[in-house]
Protein backbone atom coordinates (compact mmCIF):
# COMPACT_ATOMS: atom_id res chain seq x y z
CA UNK A 1 0.00 0.00 0.00
CA UNK A 2 1.24 3.41 -1.16
CA UNK A 3 1.95 5.86 2.19
CA UNK A 4 0.91 8.72 0.16
CA UNK A 5 -1.16 8.29 -2.98
CA UNK A 6 -0.53 11.61 -5.30
CA UNK A 7 -3.82 11.31 -6.53
CA UNK A 8 -2.41 10.30 -10.44
CA UNK A 9 -3.74 7.74 -12.02
CA UNK A 10 -3.01 5.76 -15.40
CA UNK A 11 -4.43 8.11 -18.08
CA UNK A 12 -7.36 6.59 -20.42
CA UNK A 13 -5.71 4.00 -22.86
CA UNK A 14 -7.82 6.45 -25.63
CA UNK A 15 -6.45 9.09 -24.55
CA UNK A 16 -2.71 8.19 -25.37
CA UNK A 17 -3.87 6.54 -28.55
CA UNK A 18 -5.56 9.96 -29.52
CA UNK A 19 -2.16 11.74 -28.38
CA UNK A 20 -0.28 8.65 -30.32
CA UNK A 21 -2.33 9.58 -33.54
CA UNK A 22 -1.11 13.30 -32.89
CA UNK A 23 -5.03 14.79 -32.53
CA UNK A 24 -4.45 18.17 -31.22
CA UNK A 25 -6.93 17.73 -28.61
CA UNK A 26 -6.19 15.46 -27.27
CA UNK A 27 -2.41 16.00 -26.84
CA UNK A 28 -3.76 19.46 -25.30
CA UNK A 29 -5.83 17.44 -22.80
CA UNK A 30 -3.11 15.15 -22.16
CA UNK A 31 -0.33 18.42 -21.58
CA UNK A 32 -2.83 19.70 -18.81
CA UNK A 33 -3.22 16.64 -16.84
CA UNK A 34 0.92 15.45 -17.35
CA UNK A 35 2.86 18.58 -17.25
CA UNK A 36 2.21 19.47 -13.52
CA UNK A 37 2.44 16.20 -12.21
CA UNK A 38 5.89 16.43 -14.22
CA UNK A 39 6.76 19.49 -12.72
CA UNK A 40 6.83 18.42 -9.26
CA UNK A 41 8.63 15.11 -9.88
CA UNK A 42 11.44 17.59 -11.73
CA UNK A 43 11.07 19.93 -8.47
CA UNK A 44 11.35 16.95 -6.00
CA UNK A 45 14.48 15.50 -8.09
CA UNK A 46 16.36 18.43 -8.99
CA UNK A 47 15.25 20.54 -5.65
CA UNK A 48 15.82 23.80 -7.96
CA UNK A 49 12.31 25.55 -9.13
CA UNK A 50 13.91 27.37 -12.46
CA UNK A 51 15.89 24.02 -13.29
CA UNK A 52 12.40 21.84 -12.80
CA UNK A 53 10.67 24.17 -14.83
CA UNK A 54 13.34 23.80 -17.64
CA UNK A 55 13.70 20.17 -17.17
CA UNK A 56 9.97 19.68 -17.05
CA UNK A 57 8.89 21.39 -20.35
CA UNK A 58 11.66 19.38 -22.07
CA UNK A 59 10.09 16.02 -20.73
CA UNK A 60 6.79 17.09 -21.72
CA UNK A 61 8.30 17.48 -24.91
CA UNK A 62 10.12 14.20 -24.73
CA UNK A 63 7.77 12.67 -23.78
CA UNK A 64 5.38 13.05 -26.34
CA UNK A 65 8.11 12.79 -28.71
CA UNK A 66 8.72 9.41 -27.47
CA UNK A 67 5.24 8.03 -26.55
CA UNK A 68 5.10 5.59 -29.60
CA UNK A 69 8.21 3.91 -27.78
CA UNK A 70 5.59 3.00 -24.89
CA UNK A 71 4.40 -0.83 -25.52
CA UNK A 72 1.42 -0.82 -23.38
CA UNK A 73 2.45 -3.27 -21.47
CA UNK A 74 4.35 -1.59 -18.46
CA UNK A 75 2.39 1.26 -16.73
CA UNK A 76 2.19 4.73 -18.21
CA UNK A 77 3.19 6.00 -15.04
CA UNK A 78 6.21 4.11 -14.33
CA UNK A 79 7.45 4.52 -17.96
CA UNK A 80 6.96 8.34 -17.60
CA UNK A 81 8.66 8.73 -14.27
CA UNK A 82 11.58 6.63 -15.14
CA UNK A 83 12.21 9.04 -18.35
CA UNK A 84 11.46 12.02 -16.18
CA UNK A 85 13.90 10.64 -13.44
CA UNK A 86 16.77 10.25 -16.12
CA UNK A 87 16.08 13.67 -17.75
CA UNK A 88 16.43 15.01 -14.08
CA UNK A 89 19.68 13.39 -13.32
CA UNK A 90 21.51 14.25 -16.71
CA UNK A 91 20.20 17.63 -16.23
CA UNK A 92 21.81 17.02 -12.32
CA UNK A 93 24.95 15.86 -13.71
CA UNK A 94 25.72 19.07 -15.94
CA UNK A 95 25.11 21.70 -13.37
CA UNK A 96 26.11 20.30 -10.04
CA UNK A 97 29.73 21.71 -10.17
CA UNK A 98 28.43 25.41 -12.40
CA UNK A 99 25.80 26.07 -9.73
CA UNK A 100 28.38 26.08 -6.98
CA UNK A 101 29.91 28.73 -8.36
CA UNK A 102 26.77 30.68 -9.62
CA UNK A 103 24.43 33.27 -7.94
CA UNK A 104 21.48 31.37 -8.49
CA UNK A 105 19.11 33.73 -6.78
CA UNK A 106 18.90 35.19 -10.59
CA UNK A 107 17.25 31.98 -11.77
CA UNK A 108 14.65 32.57 -8.52
CA UNK A 109 13.64 35.79 -9.31
CA UNK A 110 10.72 35.12 -11.92
CA UNK A 111 8.02 37.03 -10.58
CA UNK A 112 4.60 35.73 -10.66
CA UNK A 113 1.22 37.83 -10.79
CA UNK A 114 -0.24 37.35 -7.15
CA UNK A 115 -3.78 38.18 -6.76
CA UNK A 116 -3.42 37.87 -2.87
CA UNK A 117 0.16 38.95 -1.42
CA UNK A 118 -0.64 37.37 1.54
CA UNK A 119 -1.26 34.02 0.12
CA UNK A 120 1.07 33.90 -2.61
CA UNK A 121 3.59 35.39 0.72
CA UNK A 122 2.36 31.94 2.76
CA UNK A 123 2.91 29.86 -0.55
CA UNK A 124 6.42 31.05 -0.80
CA UNK A 125 7.06 30.38 2.62
CA UNK A 126 5.61 26.51 2.51
CA UNK A 127 7.87 26.04 -1.26
CA UNK A 128 11.05 27.56 0.52
CA UNK A 129 10.49 24.76 3.37
CA UNK A 130 9.99 22.07 1.16
CA UNK A 131 12.99 23.18 -1.11
CA UNK A 132 14.73 23.25 1.78
CA UNK A 133 13.98 20.22 2.91
CA UNK A 134 14.83 18.28 -0.63
CA UNK A 135 17.36 20.26 -1.18
CA UNK A 136 18.75 18.61 2.49
CA UNK A 137 18.68 15.24 1.28
CA UNK A 138 21.24 13.49 -1.21
CA UNK A 139 20.52 13.15 -4.60
CA UNK A 140 19.60 9.04 -4.03
CA UNK A 141 17.84 9.80 -0.84
CA UNK A 142 15.75 12.61 -2.63
CA UNK A 143 14.86 10.30 -5.40
CA UNK A 144 14.03 7.55 -2.77
CA UNK A 145 11.21 10.00 -0.86
CA UNK A 146 10.40 11.70 -3.53
CA UNK A 147 9.07 8.44 -5.02
CA UNK A 148 8.04 6.76 -2.35
CA UNK A 149 6.50 9.74 -0.06
CA UNK A 150 5.23 11.99 -2.39
CA UNK A 151 4.87 10.29 -5.49
CA UNK A 152 3.32 7.25 -3.66
CA UNK A 153 4.62 4.39 -5.67
CA UNK A 154 5.03 1.13 -4.19
CA UNK A 155 8.63 -0.16 -2.83
CA UNK A 156 9.32 -2.19 -5.25
CA UNK A 157 8.19 0.20 -8.17
CA UNK A 158 10.68 2.49 -6.90
CA UNK A 159 13.07 -0.47 -6.59
CA UNK A 160 12.65 -0.91 -10.18
CA UNK A 161 12.95 2.31 -11.32
CA UNK A 162 16.21 3.22 -9.32
CA UNK A 163 17.55 -0.03 -10.00
CA UNK A 164 18.38 -1.00 -6.51
CA UNK A 165 16.72 -3.79 -4.02
CA UNK A 166 13.43 -3.07 -2.06
CA UNK A 167 16.11 -2.98 1.26
CA UNK A 168 17.96 -0.31 -0.38
CA UNK A 169 14.99 1.95 -0.60
CA UNK A 170 13.67 1.31 2.76
CA UNK A 171 17.07 2.08 3.75
CA UNK A 172 17.33 5.78 1.85
CA UNK A 173 13.47 6.67 2.25
CA UNK A 174 13.98 6.00 6.23
CA UNK A 175 17.20 8.14 6.51
CA UNK A 176 15.84 10.48 3.80
CA UNK A 177 12.44 10.59 6.69
CA UNK A 178 15.08 11.20 9.32
CA UNK A 179 17.06 14.18 7.81
CA UNK A 180 13.39 15.86 7.27
CA UNK A 181 12.76 15.61 10.65
CA UNK A 182 15.92 16.88 12.04
CA UNK A 183 15.81 19.80 9.55
CA UNK A 184 12.08 20.78 9.36
CA UNK A 185 10.95 19.24 13.17
CA UNK A 186 12.05 23.22 14.61
CA UNK A 187 10.76 24.95 11.49
CA UNK A 188 7.09 23.44 11.29
CA UNK A 189 5.38 24.93 14.33
CA UNK A 190 2.97 22.17 15.92
CA UNK A 191 -0.02 24.38 14.67
CA UNK A 192 1.70 25.53 11.51
CA UNK A 193 0.00 24.12 7.94
CA UNK A 194 1.14 23.78 4.32
CA UNK B 1 40.01 -5.68 41.74
CA UNK B 2 37.28 -8.03 42.05
CA UNK B 3 35.08 -5.15 41.67
CA UNK B 4 37.02 -4.17 38.10
CA UNK B 5 36.74 -7.73 37.44
CA UNK B 6 32.58 -7.78 37.57
CA UNK B 7 32.13 -4.70 35.95
CA UNK B 8 34.12 -5.53 33.44
CA UNK B 9 32.32 -8.87 32.96
CA UNK B 10 28.65 -7.17 32.66
CA UNK B 11 30.28 -4.80 30.36
CA UNK B 12 31.07 -7.86 28.02
CA UNK B 13 27.86 -9.73 28.49
CA UNK B 14 26.14 -6.76 27.80
CA UNK B 15 27.92 -6.43 24.64
CA UNK B 16 26.99 -9.78 23.84
CA UNK B 17 23.50 -9.20 24.02
CA UNK B 18 23.52 -6.43 22.29
CA UNK B 19 24.90 -7.74 19.62
CA UNK B 20 22.56 -10.43 19.29
CA UNK B 21 19.39 -8.51 18.99
CA UNK B 22 18.17 -7.58 15.62
CA UNK B 23 17.92 -4.38 14.41
CA UNK B 24 14.31 -2.86 14.26
CA UNK B 25 13.14 -3.22 10.94
CA UNK B 26 12.94 0.06 8.95
CA UNK B 27 10.01 1.66 8.66
CA UNK B 28 8.28 1.18 5.04
CA UNK B 29 4.63 2.30 5.42
CA UNK B 30 4.64 6.07 6.70
CA UNK B 31 2.22 4.29 9.93
CA UNK B 32 5.07 2.78 11.16
CA UNK B 33 7.12 5.75 11.65
CA UNK B 34 7.04 7.72 14.91
CA UNK B 35 4.81 10.47 15.42
CA UNK B 36 7.10 13.12 14.72
CA UNK B 37 8.34 11.79 11.35
CA UNK B 38 5.35 10.53 10.39
CA UNK B 39 4.04 15.00 10.85
CA UNK B 40 6.89 16.14 8.92
CA UNK B 41 6.67 13.67 5.80
CA UNK B 42 2.80 14.96 5.92
CA UNK B 43 3.81 18.10 5.83
CA UNK B 44 5.74 17.66 3.04
CA UNK B 45 3.50 15.70 1.50
CA UNK B 46 0.40 18.51 1.38
CA UNK B 47 3.18 20.97 0.58
CA UNK B 48 3.81 18.59 -2.42
CA UNK B 49 0.29 18.58 -3.44
CA UNK B 50 -0.16 22.22 -3.25
CA UNK B 51 2.81 22.91 -4.85
CA UNK B 52 2.25 26.15 -7.83
CA UNK B 53 2.87 24.93 -11.04
CA UNK B 54 4.24 27.04 -13.74
CA UNK B 55 1.87 27.68 -16.61
CA UNK B 56 3.34 25.82 -19.75
CA UNK B 57 2.36 25.74 -23.15
CA UNK B 58 1.51 22.74 -24.58
CA UNK B 59 3.92 21.65 -27.37
CA UNK B 60 1.21 22.31 -30.19
CA UNK B 61 4.55 22.46 -32.81
CA UNK B 62 5.03 18.71 -32.37
CA UNK B 63 1.07 18.25 -31.83
CA UNK B 64 1.40 15.42 -34.74
CA UNK B 65 4.68 14.36 -34.77
CA UNK B 66 3.98 11.87 -37.64
CA UNK B 67 1.83 14.11 -39.91
CA UNK B 68 4.22 17.11 -39.40
CA UNK B 69 7.27 14.83 -40.09
CA UNK B 70 5.53 13.91 -43.51
CA UNK B 71 4.48 17.53 -44.57
CA UNK B 72 7.93 18.72 -43.45
CA UNK B 73 9.79 16.21 -45.48
CA UNK B 74 6.43 17.24 -48.44
CA UNK B 75 7.21 20.68 -48.21
CA UNK B 76 11.25 19.88 -48.49
CA UNK B 77 10.48 17.55 -51.60
CA UNK B 78 8.12 20.03 -53.00
CA UNK B 79 10.65 23.26 -52.33
CA UNK B 80 13.46 21.08 -54.19
CA UNK B 81 11.34 20.48 -57.11
CA UNK B 82 10.67 23.86 -57.44
CA UNK B 83 14.51 24.72 -57.73
CA UNK B 84 14.63 21.99 -60.52
CA UNK B 85 12.11 23.17 -62.23
CA UNK B 86 13.12 26.71 -62.78
CA UNK B 87 16.69 25.34 -63.13
CA UNK B 88 16.21 23.44 -65.87
CA UNK B 89 13.64 26.05 -67.14
CA UNK B 90 17.22 28.94 -67.07
CA UNK B 91 19.56 27.00 -68.21
CA UNK B 92 18.99 26.79 -72.11
CA UNK B 93 18.91 31.02 -71.49
CA UNK B 94 21.96 30.89 -69.14
CA UNK B 95 23.79 28.21 -71.99
CA UNK B 96 22.81 30.40 -75.09
CA UNK B 97 22.84 33.75 -73.74
CA UNK B 98 20.88 36.92 -74.58
CA UNK B 99 19.67 37.34 -78.32
CA UNK B 100 19.63 40.98 -79.65
CA UNK B 101 16.26 40.49 -80.91
CA UNK B 102 15.36 39.89 -77.27
CA UNK B 103 17.08 43.17 -76.28
CA UNK B 104 14.49 45.22 -78.30
CA UNK B 105 11.43 42.88 -77.99
CA UNK B 106 12.11 43.08 -74.72
CA UNK B 107 11.99 47.19 -74.90
CA UNK B 108 9.64 47.89 -77.64
CA UNK B 109 10.46 51.85 -78.34
CA UNK B 110 7.35 53.55 -79.70
CA UNK B 111 7.34 57.11 -82.22
CA UNK B 112 5.33 59.29 -80.31
CA UNK B 113 5.78 61.98 -82.42
CA UNK B 114 7.44 63.10 -85.70
CA UNK B 115 8.43 67.40 -86.88
CA UNK B 116 11.23 68.79 -88.59
CA UNK B 117 12.30 69.91 -85.30
CA UNK B 118 11.50 67.46 -83.16
CA UNK B 119 11.63 63.79 -82.61
CA UNK B 120 9.44 62.21 -79.73
CA UNK B 121 10.38 58.54 -79.05
CA UNK B 122 8.86 56.45 -75.75
CA UNK B 123 10.68 52.89 -74.56
CA UNK B 124 8.61 51.99 -71.28
CA UNK B 125 9.07 54.42 -68.80
CA UNK B 126 11.22 56.81 -70.33
CA UNK B 127 10.15 59.26 -73.17
CA UNK B 128 12.67 60.49 -75.25
CA UNK B 129 12.76 64.18 -77.43
CA UNK B 130 15.12 64.88 -79.70
CA UNK B 131 15.33 68.74 -80.80
CA UNK B 132 16.95 70.54 -83.35
CA UNK B 133 16.59 74.03 -83.97
CA UNK B 134 14.41 75.39 -86.77
CA UNK B 135 16.38 75.98 -90.24
CA UNK B 136 16.58 79.83 -91.50
CA UNK B 137 14.49 81.39 -93.89
CA UNK B 138 14.81 84.96 -94.28
CA UNK B 139 12.05 84.87 -96.50
CA UNK B 140 10.00 83.31 -94.72
CA UNK B 141 10.34 86.16 -92.15
CA UNK B 142 7.33 88.11 -91.72
CA UNK B 143 7.22 91.78 -92.86
CA UNK B 144 7.93 94.14 -90.05
CA UNK B 145 6.38 96.31 -91.81
CA UNK B 146 3.41 94.22 -92.04
CA UNK B 147 3.38 94.44 -96.05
Amino acid sequence: MSSAPSGAREPEPGLLSAVRAGAPEAVDAWFRAEHPEVYRLCFGFLAHRADAEDVAQEAMVQLLDRLGEWDGVRSYRAWRTTLVLNRCRDRLRRVERRRKHEDSAAGERRERVASDPAAALERAEVEAALLAGLEALPPREREAFVLRDLEGLETSEVARMLAIGESSVRSLVTLARQRLRELLRVRLAPEERP
Amino acid sequence: VNGERDDAERVRDLRELYERLAPPPLADELAEADAETARVVRWMQQAWRELEVPRAVPPMRRAAPVRAGLARRALTWLAAAGVLAAGAALLPRASKGPRPEEHVSAAPIAIEEIRADRLELRAGPVRLLLLSPPKHDPTSEPDPTGG
